[in-house]
């Protein structure tokens, strides 16, 4: 299977901050990948790398074209959507339509103009005049009439409510998304989409903190909740992380066997929350 | 674009081609029209100009008594090559507005452009569009050099008729002197020098247009830093070296090119008695010098050379 984005050795310098410091992931087609981690980690760095929208060093092939030199080529084929902001005030819904069809060969205005038919935005309103939560349905509306195979969200949903928030990714999911498209998502929200997710990458201080498929993380990762007495025998088998809840304790563990662990307390698969948390906080303190 | 990447054994291939682009003209045509949507000053400045215009033919007063002309030049005015030569001047002096005023929202809009996208953020769209940088760029320069001129000067046309219709509906009514007398080929000859002289201004401003392109690109304040650098440049010249280089340079950028054109240029009464005026400018006007003066084709390759800056700067320009 040809992945969709083959990254190797990924890095970029703003001055002396190493923002990307030898990023290396893949991503394949058909997926949902939640790119993770905390502000200023290099997240949207390496989503602008992938977009061709800043230089940078290292190996990168997205749908096997290089972002660097072929951005207006990639672009026929991959979605970008920043948040709410970046739809221009003064743009009428109408002339983005007119804009995408003159400029988009996959664009299929029909798809758009059944997709705002639901909404209440009105052909003739400047985004202006449109809430936050209207602007994203617009920018949303121009994505779904784009066949793409590739769709990058950067923090899509910043500052919209619950409902719209919801919709958004409820859209997305069932109307958007087949085996033949990738997504590729990041957010702070991560509680909130986790079950979207088929696979994550925890990206910190530059670095891949973690990169797994939902399923894999299952197989690797055991989240053990044990008394205080219990927790001892539970520290001897090297939890990477550890915190106390009401009285009792919980671990997470990588590559141990759930019969080794079962006897210890109750088992689960940790969230992809609870992972992050462990993995961000756990190098920060290391 | 593929081939690329094919002797790169085990790179990964794109699955299906890539889908064909758009036609370059519809592209071309669909950013152009993005630039008028965004920047309405572009047109409404020579519409509002063209209007107040027309106005002044509507109310204008003309405060001289022809009837009882004393003036041996007043009366020279009446002859038939005299009406015809004011009509010329009529005709010119109408469309001055309009093409001033272009003047200034264009560089403006020049200087603006590429800085306004990154203030707003709304690079991130534009650039998550199949659009390269170099068509954007180029659809930027065509709007400022060549589709918003052209459009002008069609307005320029529309409101001369405007105007004339209005004065003869004056001159039939009696509140404005009967001084025009309209000939289609003479119109026609202030036309198609126009139209040269319009030529000339694109490929002579061309390095001015690419330059405020590129310091939009590439400037923080590209519009302060427009109105300081000409001022500031020549002051500090004089004030480290006592010389005029810059200043006189700057002068020979703006308005060199019409010094060459109007070389040779002899009009006087007596002249404009022997042939129309509109006919002796056709026949005149240096265009042949100034088509093939060599700094005029040294800016062009210079605004090559700034146009092609620009989109290496673009390309890797983001909201930050």
């Amino acid at each position: 299977m040809t992945a969709v984005i083959e990254a190797r050795g990924l890095a970029k310098s703003y001055g002396a901050t190493r923002a990307l410091d030898g990023v290396s992931f893949s991503v394949q087609p058909g997926r949902i990948v939640g790119l993770i981690g905390p502000n200023g980690a290099g997240k949207t760095t390496a989503l602008k790398s992938i977009l061709g929208l800043i230089h940078f060093e290292g190996e990168l092939q997205v749908l096997g074209l290089d972002p660097r030199t072929h951005r207006d080529q990639l672009m026929r084929e991959v979605c970008f959507m920043a948040d709410v902001a970046v739809l221009p005030r003064w743009l009428r819904v109408r002339n983005a339509l007119d804009y995408c069809q003159g400029v988009h060969p996959r664009f299929d205005r029909a798809i758009a103009e059944a997709f705002l038919a639901k909404t209440d935005i009105r052909m003739a309103s400047r985004v202006r005049e449109l809430s936050k939560g209207m602007v994203t349905q617009l920018h949303l509306a121009l994505i779904m009439a784009i066949d793409a195979r590739l769709l990058v969200l950067d923090e899509p949903t910043i500052g919209l409510d619950l409902l719209y928030r919801r919709r958004f990714y409820d859209t997305l999911l069932h109307d958007y998304f087949d085996k033949d498209r990738t997504i590729l998502l990041t957010t702070h929200q991560v509680e909130e989409v986790e079950n979207l997710f088929t696979d994550i990458i925890f990206i910190n201080h530059g670095q891949v903190a973690l990169a797994a498929s939902v399923e894999e993380l299952g197989e690797r990762y055991q989240q053990l909740t044990t008394s205080t007495e219990a927790a001892p025998r539970a520290r001897a088998l090297k939890p990477f992380y550890e915190r106390e809840l009401f009285g009792r304790v919980a671990m997470l563990f990588e590559g141990r066997s759930k019969a080794e662990l079962g006897a210890l307390g109750e088992l689960r698969t940790p969230s992809i929350a609870d992972l992050f948390v462990a993995k961000v906080q756990g190098s920060a303190t290391t | 674009m593929n081939t690329i990447f094919a002797d790169n054994d085990g790179a990964p291939r794109p699955a299906a081609p890539l889908p064909a682009a758009k036609p370059l003209t519809q592209t071309l045509l669909t950013l152009v029209r993005r630039e008028l949507w965004e920047y309405r000053g572009l047109w409404l400045a020579p519409l509002i100009m063209a209007a107040l215009v027309a106005l002044a033919a509507l109310i204008g007063h003309f405060d001289f008594d022809l009837a009882h002309a004393q003036n041996d030049k007043l009366r020279m005015l009446l002859t038939p090559q005299g009406r015809s030569g004011i009509t010329t001047v009529v005709q010119w002096v109408v469309t001055v507005p309009l093409f001033v005023m272009a003047a200034f929202v264009l560089s403006y809009y020049l200087l603006d452009t590429l800085h306004a996208e990154r203030q707003d953020r709304s690079i991130l769209f534009w650039k998550s569009l199949p659009v390269s940088d170099a068509l954007t760029v180029v659809s930027k320069l065509l709007t400022g050099l060549v589709v918003v001129p052209l459009g002008v000067f069609l307005l320029a046309i529309a409101t001369q008729l405007v105007f004339s219709v209005i004065i003869a509906l004056r001159v039939a009514t009696g509140t404005a002197p009967d001084l025009l007398s309209w000939s289609f080929v003479s119109w026609l000859q202030l036309e198609i020098v126009t139209l040269l002289e319009l030529s000339v201004a694109m490929l002579w401003y061309a390095p001015i247009a690419a330059l405020c392109l590129l310091m939009s690109v590439g400037l923080r304040r590209p519009v302060l830093w427009a109105i300081a650098a000409p001022i500031l440049l020549p002051i500090l010249e004089w004030i480290a070296f006592r010389t005029h280089y810059v200043s006189s340079f700057l002068r020979y950028r703006t308005i060199g090119i019409w010094h060459v054109l109007v070389q040779g240029l002899n009009i006087n009464p007596q002249t404009m008695a022997d042939r129309p005026l509109s006919s002796a400018l056709l026949s005149q006007l240096n265009f042949a010098a100034a088509f093939t003066n060599i700094d005029l084709w040294l800016g062009v390759l210079a605004a090559a050379a700034m146009v092609y800056a620009t989109v290496r700067i673009r390309r890797y320009r983001d909201d930050t």
